[in-house]
Order: C-alpha cells, then structure tokens, then sequence
C-alpha cells in the first residue's frame, strides 16, 4: 500500500482544499465543450452564420424545417387504424327526403319495388363499382317528413329511425348483398346487356357480412320471417305508432316481393341472355348449365 | 436516298423506272411487277427472300411519302381510310381481338340474329364451366359453412367470457393472502439487505479501527489483518459461550439438585406425618 502512504504524507504538506485547488472531471468538461462548440461538416451548412459565396450569402437557403429530413407539417403520420381501407366496402348514402323528393317528382314509382337499378337509373348518385362501391346505404334525413309507402330494398342500413319511419307508412324494408359483377350489372344496365353476357349469379355475402344478413333487427334477406315480425312489433313498441296491417292492404303482392338470394332482377333469373335488338329472352337447354345457374 | 442499293440486277433497272414515275402510286404498278415476275426464265429466276424485302421496302417508301403528301389533318388512320373509303387493315394485335368471344358477344347483342353469330358464345364452353364449378366448390364457401363458423365464433367468444369470469372469482379468493405474502417478501428482502450490509459494514469498522483511515478490502495484505481479527474475536466469542454454557449447565445441576432435596425433605415429613 505505497500508494496510499504516499498520499497520506502528500494530504499532511498540501494546502487546504479550496475553490482554487479544485478540477472538475474530464467527462463534464467535453460536455460543456460540446454545447457551446461551433457546428463543423454537414451542421455547418445550416447552423452557422453566413460565409461567403453559397446560399447564405444569396440569402436563398431554404425555409424553416427544410432541409436534411421531411419537415414537420408535411410528415404524414402513421395511423394504423385505417389498416386496410382500400379494401372495405363502400355504400353510398341516400337519405329517406331524398326518397322522399324523388317520388313526389315522379322519378321513382311507389307502386312497384325500389331496387338498386331505379336509384342508379335515376342518376342522382354516382356509383362505382370500380372504387369498391357495393350498393347504397339509407340515412336517417327526413324521417320525421317521410310519407310514402314503398318496397325498398337497399343494401345497408345504420339507424333503427329510418326502418320504423317506413314501416310506420306501410311499407317494407329488405337489406340485400351484391355480388361485384351483379353491381356491374346493376349499376348500368344499358351496358351491360350491350355486352352480352348472361345475367350473373348473386353470391353469398362476405364472413364479416353475415351476422347483418341473417339479423332480423337488419331486416337481412337471409334472416328469419318470423323473427322480422317480432322485431316489428319491437319497433312500433318503441316508437310510439300502430303497426299497419298489411294483409288488408291492396297493394299486398307488391309489398310482399322478395328476391330469391340469387336473383338480382324480379322477373328474371340468372342464366337468362337478354337480348334488347330483337326483343327476347334467350335461355340455356342443357342440364349442366342450368344446374349450375340454380345452384 | 432516292437510290436504294438493291441485290437484284433485273429488278434494278425497274426500280430506276418506278422512281422516275414516283407521283403514281396506284396497283397498276404492282401489277405490271407480278407479270414480269412470270415472264422471268428460272435461270434468272428472282432470289425470293430478297424480293419480298426489297418489294416491302417500297410499299414503306411510298407510304412514307403519301403521308407526307397528305394535308387532310387526320390523326387517326383508321378515320382516313373511312374518308377515303379504303379497307380498313388491322394489324396482327388488333385482328386477333376480331375473333374472340367477347367481341362477338357485343356484335351480337347489337345486332341480334342478323348478325350471323350463334347466339351460345355468350355463355361459357364446357370446359370452361368445369373449371369454375371446380374453383367454386375449391374455395368458395356454403352459406351453412359460413354461418356455422359465425356461430363457433360466438359460442367460443361465450367461452372465454365465462372462462374469464371464474378466473377472476377464484384469484379474488387468493387476494389477501397473496397481499400479504407479497409484504411479508418485501419485508424479508429489505432485511436480508441490511443484514449484508451491517456485515461489510462491520468489516469495515474492524479495518478502519485497526489502520485509522479507510482501507480497500481487495488487498491481500488486509484480508490477512483481518482474518486474525476476525480468529481472535471468534474465540473470544466462543470462550463467551463456554462460559455461558457452564452458568447454565451449573444452574441446571443446581436445580436438580434442589429438587432431589426436596424429595428428600417431603420423603421425611410424609412419614413422620403418617406416624403421627
């Protein structure tokens, strides 16, 4: 212990220790050196005072936050809740006063069933099927000034208001899903029957679709009769009006049309050429074909 | 550039004549080229390859030439030759789509049965409809498969629920007791740290008081001071509990030896006690 000895007999001859005889240590100096050193390589572009020639001295650096990385008010940020959108189904938005509006100037007809081709025909949406359009979605605007009595079919509805503004009526709402190349087909129907092709078959709908269909509060087309009933029943309860009697009503077999789930059209089936130059319906023989437009 | 290189002696020198003639562009002239192509003997007989090339060149040439001619401003050719009435020419890319089914479906549906199509290409052959009955039953999906994979999600989602639910009852139980022994661990870990602690820290003091200031423990030379401090103080402690033990061993014996005086004095009185 040399050492220690040694720095004992130093500590007994040293002066006191004072502000004077005092060294901070080596980290701490770099530190302070650091912070108050001057930028040198890429930083001094940037961060130091003009030097001639060169973009400062042309006062025409960039702005504040230019410069190495994309600045702040244009990052886009990362917002994983939108995972997937381009891959989601859209429904286009129409609302019970536009319904509403569109029967009182005669460009839809109460007395027949309301289908997706009447509400495309009628040209007031713009409906894409390329952009992942798959039908229309009813909204709650005007319930309190809707008056008629229709057979709607639509493909997705959010508010209870708007079923029980139409049923209040006497009317009847169906929920129903398209296939991709049905709403091709229904979308623009001039189209498609000048290409050709045979009237498609409506497929089920997609995993994450099924509970709405088969859900009678939804008024799915693959749900249960009797449950629609009930449900019924619920709403009138709820909102305060007498369920109309429909089997009394004259207009009975219009209202009490469904589609089958693979049909698109009343009246027409899938495997069915339509023919709009000589006025006919042309339909397959063989048994393969027609087993497999019925499957 | 008007002199094109050509490998074929005859058909030079009519090369020469045409380019003289070059206004005229009309299918006269390719017709006076095939007559004399007959009249050639098969000694002279032309190099086929190469007249077709040399012949292809021409038609390019002149082509050329009547585009530049032209000031009609058509921009589409297929327009042009609608104008001035000329056959359209597709080419091979464009005839091919001529033949397909498609087209023929949509000259159909505008024509209806004037247009000599059979009316069964609108719907699909029948190796066509195999392959996709195959791909539907491959990877299509039943409406009773599908709700029946909503239902097990539901029930499993039941499950866990429920699972949960019981889980928790039973952990609840458990609470008080895991708290406590959750403190009491605690408790027993700050000891275990002090005890180590007062143990350096005892260390140290015997270091200290022995050199008078304070010493690293890692050399040698004061692990070996301290190892005799150490001995030393183990014996003292040790002749302490000799000691101890004799006290208490001399008390026991003294205890026992009190009680057999006891015995003995009761012994004495009992009998003394029945004479009387």
């Amino acid at each position: 212990m040399a050492s220690v000895e040694k720095a004992l007999l130093m500590l007994r001859n040293l002066p006191r220790v004072a502000l004077n005889n005092i060294k901070e240590f080596p980290e701490v100096i770099k530190e302070r050196k650091k912070q108050h050193a001057l930028p040198r390589g890429k930083d001094a572009k940037f961060k130091l005072g003009a030097d001639h020639k060169g973009a400062a001295q042309r006062m025409s650096r960039p702005r504040l936050g230019f410069g190495k990385s994309t600045p702040g008010y244009l990052r886009v940020p990362k917002e994983y809740y939108y995972e997937g959108h381009h891959l989601l189904r859209q429904y286009i938005p129409i609302s019970l006063l536009q319904i509403q509006r569109l029967i009182d100037l005669g460009r839809l007809n109460p007395n027949e069933p309301i289908d997706l081709t009447d509400i495309c025909n009628t040209k007031v949406l713009m409906l894409d099927p390329n952009k992942r359009h798959f039908g229309v979605q009813l909204t709650d605007e005007g319930a309190d000034i809707f008056k008629a009595k229709v057979n709607i079919e639509v493909q997705w509805i959010l508010s209870e208001l708007t079923i029980a503004a139409i049923e209040k009526n006497g009317g009847v709402v169906t929920t129903k899903y398209y296939d991709r190349d049905c709403v091709y087909a229904m979308s623009d129907t001039i189209n498609f029957f000048s290409s050709g092709k045979p009237i498609p078959k409506n497929g089920t709908p997609p995993l994450n679709a099924i509970e709405y269909y088969t859900s009678a509060s939804n008024r799915g087309y693959l749900a249960n009769p009797d449950e629609i009933r009930v449900e019924r029943l619920k709403l009138a309860q709820k909102y305060g009006y007498t369920l109309p009697d429909l089997e009394k009503d004259p207009l009975k077999e219009m209202l009490s049309k469904r589609k089958d789930p693979r049909q698109i059209w009343h009246g027409l089936e899938p495997g069915w050429l339509v023919n709009l130059k000589d006025q006919c319906i042309l339909k397959p023989a063989d048994k393969e074909w027609i087993d497999y437009y019925k499957s | 550039m008007f002199l094109r290189t050509l490998r074929f002696r005859v058909f030079k020198i009519e090369s020469f004549q045409k380019c003289n003639h070059a206004t005229k562009t009309s299918e006269t002239d390719f017709k006076t080229d095939e007559a004399k192509f007959d009249q050639i003997p098969a000694e002279f007989a032309p190099n086929i390859p190469d007249a077709e090339e040399a012949h292809e060149r021409e038609v390019a040439f002149r082509q050329l030439i009547e585009s530049k001619r032209d000031v009609s401003r058509f921009s589409n050719k297929t327009a042009y030759n609608k104008y001035k009435n000329i056959m359209p020419t597709y080419s091979d890319s464009q005839a091919k789509y001529l033949k397909t089914e498609r087209y023929f479906r949509k000259v159909y549906s505008k024509f209806g049965k004037a247009s000599a199509i059979e009316s069964g290409i609108a719907w699909p052959s029948k190796s066509q409809l195999e392959k996709l009955i195959k791909e539907e039953k491959e990877y299509d999906l039943t409406l009773e498969q599908k709700v029946n994979i909503l239902i097990e999600k539901k029930a499993n989602e039941l499950k866990t629920y429920e699972k949960l639910v019981k889980d928790t009852d039973e952990a609840l139980k458990k609470m008080p007791i895991n708290i406590e022994s959750f403190y009491q661990r605690i408790i027993k870990k700050d000891k275990s740290e002090k005890d180590k602690t007062a143990k350096r820290q005892e260390i140290l003091d015997q270091a200290r008081e022995y050199y008078g200031y304070d010493v690293d423990l890692r050399d040698p030379r004061v692990q070996e001071m301290l190892k005799k401090i150490q001995d030393e103080r183990k014996m003292a402690e040790k002749a302490k509990k000799k000691e101890e033990d004799k006290k208490k061993q001399q008390a026991v014996q003294l205890q026992q030896k009190l009680k057999q005086t006891d015995k003995i004095v009761s012994k004495t009185e009992e009998p003394e006690k029945e004479q009387n």
